[in-house]
């Protein structure tokens, strides 16, 4: 439990960030408590830590200047952008937040290809400019209203566009970081006056290798005020769509190809995935099954139910179907890469659909999740609006992705399922990509948990699915695993230590960075 | 006093060397890093006497200097800089110990050579990324753990690349492997037999430690394999040129044909660098210089996969179409030189002998660094005025330009070309050169010798969390001390 | 219904900040694509729907021991423009923030949390019958003279009510003036109640005072059923929005049509009983009132409660009418001013269901000017952007706020009502 902040750490924090940035209110600070973000039903309960102040700091100078407060008076930080996480709050007392929403400038180098950011600019509004000069951000498959900058420094950050666009935290350039002990840290070419943001690694060696923990940096590492992200070819003039919600009207993308495809057979689906990456066609790719769709699809919980009931989703997508999206330079390189696409299709048994198979709307659902990766998140939400996933989200090859870690996440979803544990969509929710033309594939099972549920409880999904994943030796959370437990042991001992070598004063509400912490202290291994 | 018996007793005696004559061959090599002899040479053949090697050096205050390439070096990284140094020729290291058609990698050790490893992968249709024709005994993983540049952009997603996974034998002898070889599976056939391949590019857990002892210089950790990422061969296979007086229109051609991927091999090369790829003789690099135009962007375009004719057709096409925009023309020939012919020497070759930097006046002196393409002209005008000021013919510096991460960043290389006798003269010409580059903007990546001390007293906060790494990882200081901006430990 | 009797809604929250923007399906640049002036302007998560709605969440669970005046600001600095209720919808339309933020309003002003400046004017509105305090009795000035039916001493087709701010604030009087013209001209038979013209009661509404609006609400629907009109005109949009949306949430929907002047003249001009022949050489833009557009749909009065239907399925019983501001009134006004020869009309980024708040609503012009200025300013330049010599829109109280705010900015555009050009287009009447 918090205490309240003492009156002189307040009056420090209003000197240094003027009143208006600054909040102790109980109200303000319970908007900050209540968490139900991607994930949360794994966690089981919305509220989580009252901070003991919210700040929007505005510039590096005001970073450190939280920072230098908090290790004065013995509080935690913590920052965030969007905060669209179940961790991204506080998960410790006595802590400060930084809400990173007045930090969000944008430029954009059209000739290096490339976008230096601050935290609070979303995917979405980086889109809409870089798009302008026919370049496209990575965006996450949480969607265009997720932090550009968090993905890249502080997760994964993989997505749809992936098999084109690569995962976020591979487009880091430049990072203008500040660590927990105050100091301005810059990664890469910023290292060099005059040199720009085009490089994020060196010189000598690459410290964004640190940049993370156990999973991600929620919070441990510092904040990261500004960082470069890569951009990538978008062909063709701005994405245009008019309308009105939910479903609104795209604009036809010339010189592009969107599709939905089906396979009935799991190992003709992989062959398909292995050779449609190595094609190097695909400008967007992801896979879910009917429940994900009927999610999109429907507008309310009663339109999702009569959906559910009339089956017709289920009928073509019950095994699993596929987005592809293609989008060339030249209407010869469009001809070539469908060519190719319909091959592998045709020659793996798939079945190709018109996005337009279930009526507009499932167009535009096509169409928005190519471009702006929109509806993924929805399909996460609805009908329950709470959400986690089956673990293994594995992070290596495609055959370790359906060989392995499908079979895994079904299994415990079935058993969950059938004791009403979490939400019965098919079984099948499992969402892929192949990133990088297919050099990795990501999978994650989302598990849909209504929290109002009598019977809902998900987080032992997480943990027998990662239970299973371990005891098959496979990874389960975006990445490998440490093979063994002495294995873990070390990998948290340096985790520990670069971490303290970061937060000299323990100020960084780390919850991800040190799972072991808690239970060696690092002084004895 | 080294504890040769001890040594000995890990690899067996043949594989430890105390023979002045060959200690000397890596007391120096072809940069202005001072030459210092090491006291012992020892040649493992396995990660487990690596962890046995770095374990002895804990206990008995050694520092080892990883070398896997043959000479000649040119970085200064394999020189000791301390005495009494111990190197780690990890050359019998030489295995491929996995190569995977399906999942496109490679898993080698740090003496695989870049030829030893295509031929492999050319029996299942694959292709290693390469640098400009590297030297016949360079190491493929000497090259990657140190970040150097290849030829083919497309595929340069990240500046790591083309590295997955890797083994890392660190300072304090834990052995770590990186990437999907972390684990869970205990051994690499444990993971493949549940669809692992090493190539998920992050962990353990999502720090990254391979990131961090790539550009390290061995400074961190001594790296026992890697596995790589590999492409597709192509089954059609065509280099073109175009040629031109003046840098910008191919400079703005790059851009353009990188934004679009349809490349695969493509760089920038002036006449001299490009005549001494091809050459061996000086009269003959000097002749065939006269008839190339100054600049040349070297292109290839590849027909692979599923319909390799009709994919190179495209790509040909609107390849010619770009570069026609721009007033200009894809040659298949350039100054009597037939792509062919580049293509059968340079593209996924190795040097033949003399190494190709060296062709020309006999030794040769790189300094190369990182910036945008579009500013590369301001450089190559400052290399040239530097060069003159200096008393070095301007006509002598080999430039080679290389886009990296897909088009956001440019590896700009001046090759220095001089005689072996004049080699050392040269050093204030270099060191003036370097220290231009670094005021107009250079990042030197990798600060090799001199730039390091460019580039660190601008990165305070840099070097106090690289030493503080290294206090993690090498607790000890035994790896290659003395490097970067380890100078003082 | 009550605060608690939105628990679904609070307990669902997404907490994925979609309600600060405006969609980014459609967004065409950075500039522009916040959708909640509330937000933009306060920064913290609190002044966005989502952070309004966790604050219900709190209050509800019992979690907050004491309403602070943060608190009290939190709720009330905010135009309820509605924004977020028609972003909220990307993901589940059985959320509905804009009723649980009406509902916390309601709730805060029956526990006695109160704004000062909203008391005041509720006192003003008991006493004179107008958001002002004015005296009642010079409601009717603006009619001086006026040849118009007066409903109290006959009956009328056209019940036309210009609503508080025109009848009390001069610059808009000829606007008023010129729609009466203008409609009988065009052969309707029109009628106003003048001095005895009532508040709608809408700002109260909007401020939490449910009570006393009932009271007007009453007061207004017995004058129109006195007047014998078939349809009510109104000059404001806020009216609009009351007359539409919030008078059926109290069972109190008017048996006649109801019609906002933009409407009105629009049906008239495709009826052929007004035509343009002066031209007006003006490149304008225009600006959707929030009252008039996405809180200008009929409301519909649902009491319900949120049942279990299946396993991690709860659904609202009876079925929820789903509220997202597609049925306002958008083209309309576009018809008129489309119809005017020599004007050319350039759309701001964010129209329509999607226009950016002028900053005046719910009690918002009233007790928080700098945010009220604020959203006038961002609106201002949107319409600048856009290269438009004006900014034209159909509600009174935008135009008082972007007079108002024109002023100590220094920006340089024309705000015109659409009445006006209309009256331009006829030749002035």
């Amino acid at each position: 439990m918090s205490q309240p902040i003492s009156e002189k750490a307040y009056d420090e924090f209003v000197e240094a960030l003027g009143e208006d940035n600054i909040s102790v209110d109980p109200g303000v600070l319970e908007t900050y408590t209540y968490m139900n973000g991607l994930g949360q039903a794994g966690i089981g309960i919305q509220w989580m830590f009252r901070p003991i102040a919210v700040t929007l700091p505005g510039s590096v100078e005001e970073v450190q200047a939280v920072l230098r407060i908090c290790a004065r008076y013995g509080l935690k930080f913590k920052a965030h952008s969007t905060a669209w996480w179940a961790l991204a709050l506080a998960t410790c007392p006595n802590c400060v937040l930084m809400d990173m929403r007045r930090m969000n400038n944008l430029e954009i180098n059209v000739t290096d290809s490339f976008a230096v950011t601050e935290p609070y600019v979303t995917a979405g509004e980086t889109q809409v400019e870089t798009m302008k000069y026919g370049l496209n951000p990575h965006l996450v498959g949480a969607g265009p209203n997720a932090s550009n900058l968090a993905s890249g420094t502080s997760m994964q950050g993989t997505g749809g566009t992936s098999v084109r666009t690569s995962m976020q935290e591979r487009n880091l350039l430049a990072v203008e970081w500040i660590t927990p002990a105050g100091e301005v840290l810059k990664l890469g070419s910023l290292n060099t006056p005059n040199a720009g943001w085009f490089c994020g690694d060196g010189p000598g060696p690459s410290l964004r290798g640190m940049m993370r923990g156990a999973a991600g940096n929620m919070g441990g590492n510092g904040v990261f005020t500004r960082a470069a992200l890569k951009l990538y070819p978008w062909y063709g003039p701005p994405y245009e769509c008019e309308g009105t919600p939910p479903f609104f009207d795209s604009s036809d993308i010339p010189n592009s190809y969107l599709r939905y495809v089906v396979w009935d057979d799991r190992d003709n689906e992989a062959e398909a995935l292995l050779r449609l990456g190595e094609a190097e066609i695909l400008d967007y790719n992801n896979r879910w099954a009917a429940g994900a769709f009927t999610s999109a699809m429907s507008i309310s919980n009663e339109e999702y139910l009569e959906m559910e009931e009339k089956g017709e989703y289920k009928e073509k997508f019950g095994n699993g179907f596929w987005t592809f999206f293609l989008n060339a330079e030249s209407e010869r390189a469009l001809e070539y890469k469908i060519k190719v696409f319909e091959k592998i299709v045709s020659e793996t048994g798939g079945v190709i659909y018109e996005t337009t198979i279930f009526g507009k709307r499932s167009h535009e659902i096509a169409i928005q999740n190519a471009v702006k990766a929109v509806w993924i998140g929805k399909a996460a939400y609805m009908p329950t609006s709470a959400n986690t996933g089956a673990v293994p989200f594995s992070y290596e090859t495609i055959d370790q992705g359906y060989k392995h870690a499908l079979p895994i996440s079904l299994d415990v979803k079935e058993e969950h399922i059938a004791r009403d544990k979490m939400l019965s969509e098919g079984r099948d929710n499992c969402y892929m990509c192949i990133d990088e033309d297919g050099h990795y594939m990501h999978i994650e099972h989302a598990c849909l948990v209504d929290m109002w549920e009598p019977k809902g409880e998900p987080t032992g999904a997480c943990i027998k699915g990662a239970a299973r994943s371990m005891e098959q030796g496979i990874g389960f959370f975006y990445c490998s695993m440490p093979g063994s437990p002495r294995d873990m042991v070390m990998y948290s001992k340096y985790m520990a230590k670069i971490q303290r070598l970061l937060d000299p004063y323990s100020i960084a509400n780390n919850t991800t960075t040190r799972p072991y912490e808690l239970i060696t202290p690092v002084e004895e291994l | 006093m080294i504890p040769k018996k001890n040594f000995k007793k890990i690899i067996g005696s043949k594989y430890v060397i105390d023979d002045p004559q060959q200690l000397q061959d890596y007391a120096s090599d072809n940069s202005y890093v001072s030459s210092r002899r090491p006291e012992l040479v020892v040649r493992p053949r396995k990660s487990e006497e690596i962890q046995e090697i770095v374990k002895l050096a804990r206990q008995k205050n050694l520092k080892l200097v990883p070398v896997s390439s043959g000479p000649p070096r040119f970085r200064g990284d394999t020189v000791p800089a301390t005495d009494g140094a111990v190197v780690v020729d990890l050359s019998r290291m030489n295995r491929i110990n996995w190569i995977n058609r399906r999942n496109r990698v490679a898993v080698v050790e740090p003496g695989v050579t870049f030829d030893q490893l295509q031929q492999e992968l050319d029996k299942v249709g694959l292709r290693s990324m390469f640098p400009l024709l590297p030297r016949g005994n360079k190491s493929v993983v000497g090259a990657f753990m140190e970040r150097e540049p290849f030829t083919v952009p497309k595929y340069a997603w990240d500046l790591g690349d083309p590295v997955a996974s890797s083994e890392l034998v660190l300072g304090d002898g834990y052995c770590m492997r990186t990437g999907g070889g972390a684990g869970p599976g205990k051994t690499l056939e444990d993971q493949r037999k549940v669809g692992g391949a090493q190539k998920s590019p992050l962990s353990p857990l999502t720090m990254d430690v391979r990131r961090i002892a790539q550009g390290s210089q061995g400074s961190y950790a001594i790296c026992t394999w890697l596995s790589l990422r590999c492409e597709l061969l192509p089954e059609l296979e065509k280099v073109f040129f175009v040629g031109a007086e003046n840098l910008d229109k191919l400079i703005e051609i790059s851009y353009r044909l990188m934004y679009l991927r349809l490349p695969d091999e493509m760089y920038i090369l002036n006449s001299l660098n490009f005549a001494c790829l091809l050459e061996k003789n000086p009269s003959r690099i000097s002749a065939l210089q006269e008839k190339l135009p100054p600049w040349i962007l070297v292109t290839s375009i590849g027909g692979y996969g599923e319909l390799p004719a009709e994919q190179f057709n495209y790509k040909n096409a609107d390849v010619q179409k770009e570069v026609e925009k721009w007033g200009m023309s894809l040659e298949e020939k350039i100054g009597g030189i037939r792509g062919s012919f580049y293509r059968d020497k340079v593209l996924r070759k190795t040097s033949e002998d003399p190494y190709w930097k060296t062709r020309f006046k006999g030794d040769c002196r790189e300094v190369f660094f990182l910036t945008s393409l579009s500013r590369t002209p301001e450089f190559i005008e400052t290399a040239q005025q530097a060069a003159y000021e200096n008393g070095h013919d301007p006509a002598s510096i080999g430039v080679y330009l290389q886009l990296v991460m897909q088009g956001t960043g440019c590896h700009c290389e001046f090759d220095l070309y001089t005689s072996l006798a004049k080699a050392p003269g040269m050093e204030g010409f270099f060191n003036d050169l370097s220290q231009r580059i670094f005021n107009l903007g250079g990042y030197y990546s990798r600060p090799y010798g001199v730039w390091s001390e460019l580039v660190y007293p601008y990165s305070d906060t840099f070097v106090k969390y690289a030493r503080g790494l290294k206090d993690i990882f090498d607790p000890g200081n035994v790896m290659n001390p003395g490097k970067l901006c380890f100078k003082e430990n | 219904m009550s605060l608690g009797d939105y628990y679904y809604e609070m307990s669902h929250c997404h907490r994925c900040s979609l309600c600060k923007f405006t969609p980014f399906q459609i967004i065409k640049s950075r500039r522009f694509a916040y959708g909640c002036p509330s937000i933009a302007f306060r920064n913290f998560h609190s002044w966005a729907a989502g952070g309004r709605v966790i604050l219900a969440h709190a209050i509800v669970e019992g979690r907050l021991a004491e309403i602070t005046e943060t608190m009290e600001q939190i709720v009330f600095e905010c135009t309820m423009c509605g924004s977020c209720q028609s972003q909220c919808r990307t993901y589940n339309y059985n959320l509905n923030p804009i009723e649980v933020m009406q509902e916390l309003r309601t709730y805060f002003v029956e526990q006695g949390h109160l704004i000062p400046e909203h008391s005041m004017l509720v006192d003003a509105l008991k006493r004179e019958d107008n958001v002002f305090g004015e005296p009642k009795a010079n409601r009717g000035n603006w009619a001086q003279d006026l040849d118009v039916k007066d409903i109290n001493q006959e009956k009328a087709d056209v019940f036309f009510h210009v609503g508080c701010r025109i009848s009390y604030d001069q610059e808009f009087w000829q606007v008023a003036r010129a729609a009466v013209n203008i409609m009988k001209k065009a052969g309707a038979d029109i009628g106003i109640a003048g001095k005895d013209e009532a508040c709608c009661g809408g700002r109260i509404y909007e401020m939490g005072y449910r009570g006393n609006f009932i009271n007007y609400a009453d007061d207004f629907l017995s004058r129109v059923k006195a007047s014998g009109a078939s349809k009510i005109v109104v000059m404001c949009a806020d009216c609009n929005g009351t007359l539409k949306e919030y008078y059926p949430l109290v069972d109190k929907k008017p048996d006649v049509e109801i019609l906002h002047i933009s409407e009105y003249i629009s049906r008239l001009l495709r009826q052929d009983n007004i035509r343009f022949t002066h031209k007006v050489p003006l490149r304008i833009t225009y600006h959707d009132p929030c009252h008039l557009g996405r809180r200008g749909e009929p409301g519909v009065k649902w009491e319900g409660e949120y049942r279990r239907i299946k396993p991690h399925i709860f659904a609202p019983v009876p079925e929820k009418p789903i509220k997202l501001g597609l049925n306002g009134c958008y083209e309309a006004p576009r018809e008129i001013i489309k119809s005017i020869p020599g004007i050319e009309l350039v759309e701001m980024e964010r129209n329509r269901l999607f226009s950016w708040c002028c900053g005046a609503g719910a009690g918002v012009y009233e007790a928080f000017d700098d945010f009220a200025s604020f959203s006038a300013k961002e609106r201002i330049e949107e319409a600048m952007a856009t290269g438009a010599d004006a900014l034209v829109t159909a509600c009174p109280w935008c135009e008082r706020n972007f007079k108002d705010t024109l002023e100590s900015t220094g920006q340089d555009i024309k705000i015109y009502d659409i009445m006006e050009l209309v009256s331009m287009a006829v030749g002035g009447v």
